[in-house]
């Protein structure tokens, strides 16, 4: 399907200097930005399950609302992945991959990953794309592909939920007003770091976090981030 | 090849191996989700013999049912997740149901009448998580998309074994009017275990 109808319709953009308004004819049709198409392949049965594809350009130019409406409403499809399986795996395999590999870069890189990830929030694509977005180098990319249990989930897409992938995927950060920034995975956190409380002298009460282990990197950085 | 040498091809080269994964992937979810109360989580891979059977299945006037067998029968992988509990059911169900698979069609198995007892049990159909899926799934024809899932108290699943396995010398039993009545009544027993139980695990939470 990728023609409708003749309808018309107002498109408003906000542009730099004002509001641009548009009478368009032919909605699906008029500009190649609001394209819209969608093909289903099934065998000729009322008991199979049709798989498709849909490309909507309206998903880059007003957000996901209008796709929404023409995917799931209007067309009562969804994403074959949920949201939920989908950031869940995103999650597993960064962890994964950061725990298998003996590339520092590439732990790090993923732990900035976890912390943008954020940013991310249901919008729709796939892994492959999501680390693309947020510029992986090819070392990671190719240790998260390895970290994953089939290769062809890499390129599935689905709707980003930052809910679901910090419950699975968290990274703890704890700054201290000397300066100090602790920072590991939550649910190792507590292993990592020995908390115990200080009296000071005057009164107040500071936490001393202690923790031991090898260097295997340390970094300057120009800002703090 | 007929559908049913081409169903036991499938099972022989990937089913098999499909439904274990699919049992190990439910077992994983439920277990990093915390979700208590769980018995067991099985799946299998639908016995040859049986899918010979059910495709050969007619309907009242003579006709086939299925007419394209190996994209019609929706249980070629079964899994089952048994609970303690009846409320433990629709905490399982939200997490699987509504988050993290696909579902295609549900059926709440209960008797036809409330005077009745017999199965009782939730069944869905979902789509298969491509997690479990063979790599180049996409270019192996035949391969299922749906696997069935039923979800069930210790009890529902205690009396539908047992009675599927009399349901194969129902046709010997000598007074079989009879027998579908105990049959009956141990549903009931079933059923009123499983409020019982409820209730009691509902007041102690609370």
């Amino acid at each position: 399907m990728s023609r409708f109808p003749a309808d018309s319709g107002i498109l408003a953009e906000q542009e730099s200097g004002g509001l641009k308004v548009e009478f368009l004819e032919r909605i699906f049709m008029k500009s190649s930005k609001l394209y819209k198409s969608a093909v289903f392949v099934g065998n000729a049965s009322d008991g199979d399950f049709r798989k498709g594809k849909v490309v909507d350009k309206q998903i880059q130019r007003t957000g996901h609302e209008a796709s929404e409406y023409w995917i799931i409403t209007f067309l009562d499809a969804e994403f074959a992945v949920s949201s939920e399986m989908g950031s869940k795996r995103f999650a597993d395999a960064l962890r994964d991959a950061a725990k298998k590999s003996e590339n520092n870069d590439v732990k790090q890189e993923i732990a900035a990953i976890a912390t943008l990830a954020g940013g991310l929030n249901k919008t729709t694509g796939s892994i492959g794309s999501f680390l693309q977005k947020l510029s992986a180098s090819d070392e990671t990319s190719t240790a998260v592909k390895a970290a994953l249990k089939k290769k062809h989930l890499y390129d599935e897409r689905f709707a980003f939920s930052n809910s679901v992938f910090e419950k699975k995927l968290k990274y703890k950060m704890i700054e201290l007003d000397n300066g100090a920034r602790l920072l590991a995975e939550a649910s190792e956190f507590d292993e990592v770091f020995e908390v115990t409380s200080v009296d000071g002298l005057d009164g107040s009460t500071s936490q001393r976090f202690s923790t031991e282990g090898e260097i295997v990197d340390q970094l300057l950085k120009p800002t703090a981030r | 090849m007929t559908a049913q040498d081409k169903f036991a091809t499938l099972r022989e080269n990937y089913l098999g191996s499909m439904a274990h994964e699919l049992e190990t992937h439910i077992t994983e979810l439920l277990a990093e989700e915390s979700v208590p109360r769980i018995d067991r989580v099985s799946a299998r891979a639908k016995e040859v013999d049986s899918f010979v059977r059910k495709s050969q299945k007619t309907n009242g006037d003579g006709s086939q049912k299925y007419s394209n067998p190996l994209v019609e029968i929706q249980d070629q992988i079964g899994a089952r997740v048994t609970v303690f509990f009846q409320s433990d059911v629709e905490l399982v169900t939200e997490l699987l149901v509504n988050r993290y698979f696909r579902s295609i069609e549900y059926v709440d198995k209960i008797p036809d009448t409330d005077w009745e007892f017999g199965y009782f049990g939730r069944h869905f159909i979902l789509a298969l998580p491509t997690d479990v899926m063979p790599e180049s799934y996409e270019d192996i024809d035949g391969l299922p998309q749906f696997f069935e899932l039923q979800i069930k108290t210790l009890f529902q699943h205690a009396w539908s074994e047992a009675n599927h396995d009399l349901g194969y010398k129902r046709p010997d039993a000598k007074e079989p009017e009879q027998m579908k009545r105990r049959l009956a009544f141990a549903s009931a027993q079933a059923w009123g275990a499983d409020r019982i139980f409820e209730e009691l695990h509902s007041e102690i939470r609370d």
